[in-house]
């Protein structure tokens, strides 16, 4: 039973249910799924569910093993979450702020920990960085220091809420890359995105969320359709794939009403 | 998923240079404060050498007996509860300014200070207290009880889940805080003119009612709290990158938070009870500790207490030298011996660059 599967997950804040016995099955090892929506249908709740952050009912089962029932030790050591806020005005060194992802908890395993702590910084090109301040790095460093916290306890299960917001072309294909590369090193990567043509580019699956339940999930060119757009994001628009099949987004109206050609 | 092979030796090698620096750092700082202790059993209106001092410190027998006097009697009180105080406040801070993400966070933000006060005042003007303590610690016994009493509430407060994040917990310490104030406001307004002048000298924070079996309270309290606080450390310092992300690391928050305050409130707790209100030491204790050894809570929370020492003995100093002859109270010092030495540090940590 490998692979991720989410039954009757409800999740929110304070009483308010923000997620709704939502149900996604069948992703598969070695693949990386995109969770897209327009802003309040739930993305950043859910991630949180699955990563155990905040109160959820359901079950989140990973290898045949339901992540929700286990103790915060073995949860951490399966799953690597990256927070969509930075921290900021933190004294620590890139390398220090890696370290502490890896000793704050007990089952972090056996090899060396400096060398892990090497290992994922270069995995994100910031080997360079490891004795630099935190706080001097730009945004976008500052993003890719946060993933090799998330990927240095090498969880089976990555999720990143909306990585590439703070970066520019040339990072946001950085990141997308190396969540492919983990990936395909056999984990399963779930990514947040807003960005539809970083996620028909980059995922295997798009899983599009809608008022707090699962609207389509599949590949990008049968889940991005008109209707879909139409009822979820209030627009006009389709995606499009160049000749040499490179995605792009083709939206002309806004308006629920709008309906599809 | 797998990460690559380690590389990046001189990385590792700059890292390890960096953790070197840090505890020569702390070794510095440790004899500083040692400085700040010895001039200040030295200084008095009987001027001692330092020589003195040390020769009646560790052979009380060989100087003569009325040096041997003031050293022990007089001075060394004084000057241990000097150095326990500051550390016990500045760790207090240090703490408390991870717990809650709040640099302005220190013993005084959540209360504690004026609860301690408000105890104090119902003892010395009203003569309240718990039934059995002996006289002369009624007002120690009444403001620790105090302090207690709101760390006891903020707790639960704390506790309350989905209610409780640090915004809240700081929000509900000032509204204590000034509860607390506008009651001892209250007793200062029906109080006698001595009582009110006894409540407002210990409102300055004092040194003068040192004696080594506060001073020996105060070493238990931090024997006690600080191996805790350092066995944390990881765990402290992953709450510096944000609670969510700390959570993701598997570690346990609102565990982490309780016990933090917990140990918080029996630091100001005792300090507060024999001293008074000393207001600056938790707060710029751990602000020059971070400039100087950064936030890596393994060395982040000795630094606190080193400096915090080290703040409190030469304010402790200062405090005689002023006005010759007059023993000013602490509390009134702290700020103008910390200051000067928070700038210099800000000002030379930002040249280094």
């Amino acid at each position: 039973m490998s692979g991720l599967r989410i039954r009757g997950l409800s999740a929110g804040y304070r009483g308010r249910e923000v997620v709704r016995s939502l149900d996604l099955e069948g992703i598969a090892p070695g693949t990386v799924t995109a969770l897209v929506g327009p802003n309040a249908a739930g993305k950043s709740t859910l991630l949180r569910a699955m990563a155990g952050l905040i109160p959820a009912s359901g079950s989140v089962v990973l290898d045949g093993e339901d992540l929700l029932a286990l103790d915060l030790d073995a949860r951490s050591a399966r799953i690597g979450f990256m927070p969509q806020s930075l921290p900021h005005r933190v004294s620590l060194s890139v390398f220090e702020s890696v370290l502490v992802a890896l000793k704050a908890s007990g089952g972090a395993g056996r090899m060396d920990p400096r060398a892990r702590v090497m290992a994922a910084l270069d995995r994100v090109d910031l080997g360079d960085l490891a004795n630099e301040p935190l706080d001097r790095l730009s945004g976008g460093q500052r993003q890719l220091a946060s993933l090799a916290q998330a990927i240095v306890r090498e969880p089976r299960l990555l999720l990143l809420d909306e990585p590439t917001s703070a970066l520019d072309l040339g990072h946001q294909f950085a990141v997308m890359s190396m969540a492919r590369s983990l990936a395909e090193a056999g984990g399963i990567v779930i990514v947040v995105l807003h960005d539809l043509v970083l996620a028909a580019r980059w995922a295997d699956r798009v899983a599009v969320l809608r008022r707090g339940a699962l609207r389509a999930f599949g590949p990008a060119d049968d889940v991005l359709t008109p209707e879909v757009f139409a009822d979820t994001w209030a627009v006009r628009g389709r995606l499009m794939r160049s000749p040499l099949g490179v995605p792009y987004l083709d939206v002309d109206a806004i308006g629920r009403d709008t309906p599809p050609e | 998923m797998t990460v690559q092979a380690p590389g990046g030796a001189p990385a590792l090698a700059a890292h390890d240079r960096r953790v070197r620096r840090r505890l020569a750092i702390l070794l510095l700082l440790a004899a500083i404060a040692l400085c700040g202790f010895v001039l200040d059993v030295s200084t008095g209106p009987a001027n001692l050498a330092p020589g003195q001092v040390l020769r009646a410190l560790l052979d009380p027998g060989g100087v003569g007996r009325g040096l041997a006097s003031i050293v022990w009697d007089v001075r060394l009180p004084i000057a241990l509860l000097a150095l326990g105080v500051g550390a016990a406040l500045s760790l207090a801070g240090a703490e408390m300014q991870t717990v809650l993400d709040n640099p302005l966070a220190s013993p005084f933000t959540l209360g504690m200070s004026s609860a301690a006060t408000f105890g104090a005042a119902l003892a010395i003007v009203l003569d309240l207290s718990v039934p059995g303590v002996p006289q002369g610690w009624l007002i120690s016994v009444n403001a620790f009880l105090f302090a207690l009493l709101s760390a006891m509430l903020l707790q639960m407060l704390a506790r309350l889940r989905g209610i409780a994040g640090p915004e809240t917990i700081v929000l509900f310490g000032i509204a204590l805080l000034f509860s607390f104030n506008a009651l001892v406001a209250l007793i200062q307004f029906v109080a006698s003119e001595q009582a009110l002048q006894q409540l407002v000298f210990w409102t300055l924070g004092s040194l003068s009612r040192a004696s080594f079996d506060k001073a020996g309270a105060v070493a238990l309290v931090i024997a006690v709290t600080l191996p805790l606080s350092v066995a944390s450390s990881w765990q402290l310092t992953a709450l510096r990158l944000g609670e969510e992300r700390a959570a993701s690391f598997g570690v346990p928050v609102g565990r982490l938070r309780f016990f933090a305050l917990a140990r918080i409130s029996l630091l100001t707790g005792t300090a507060v009870a024999f001293v008074g209100v000393i207001g600056f030491v938790g707060l710029i204790g751990p602000h020059i500790a971070r400039l100087l050894v950064g936030e890596d809570h393994r060395f982040f929370l000795p630094g606190s207490v080193l400096a915090g020492a080290a703040l409190m003995a030469f304010a402790s100093v200062a405090s005689k030298i002023i006005v010759p002859g007059v023993l000013i109270p602490v509390g009134i010092v702290t700020a103008l011996v910390g200051i000067p030495a928070f700038l210099a540090i800000v000002l030379t940590s930002g040249r280094r660059g």
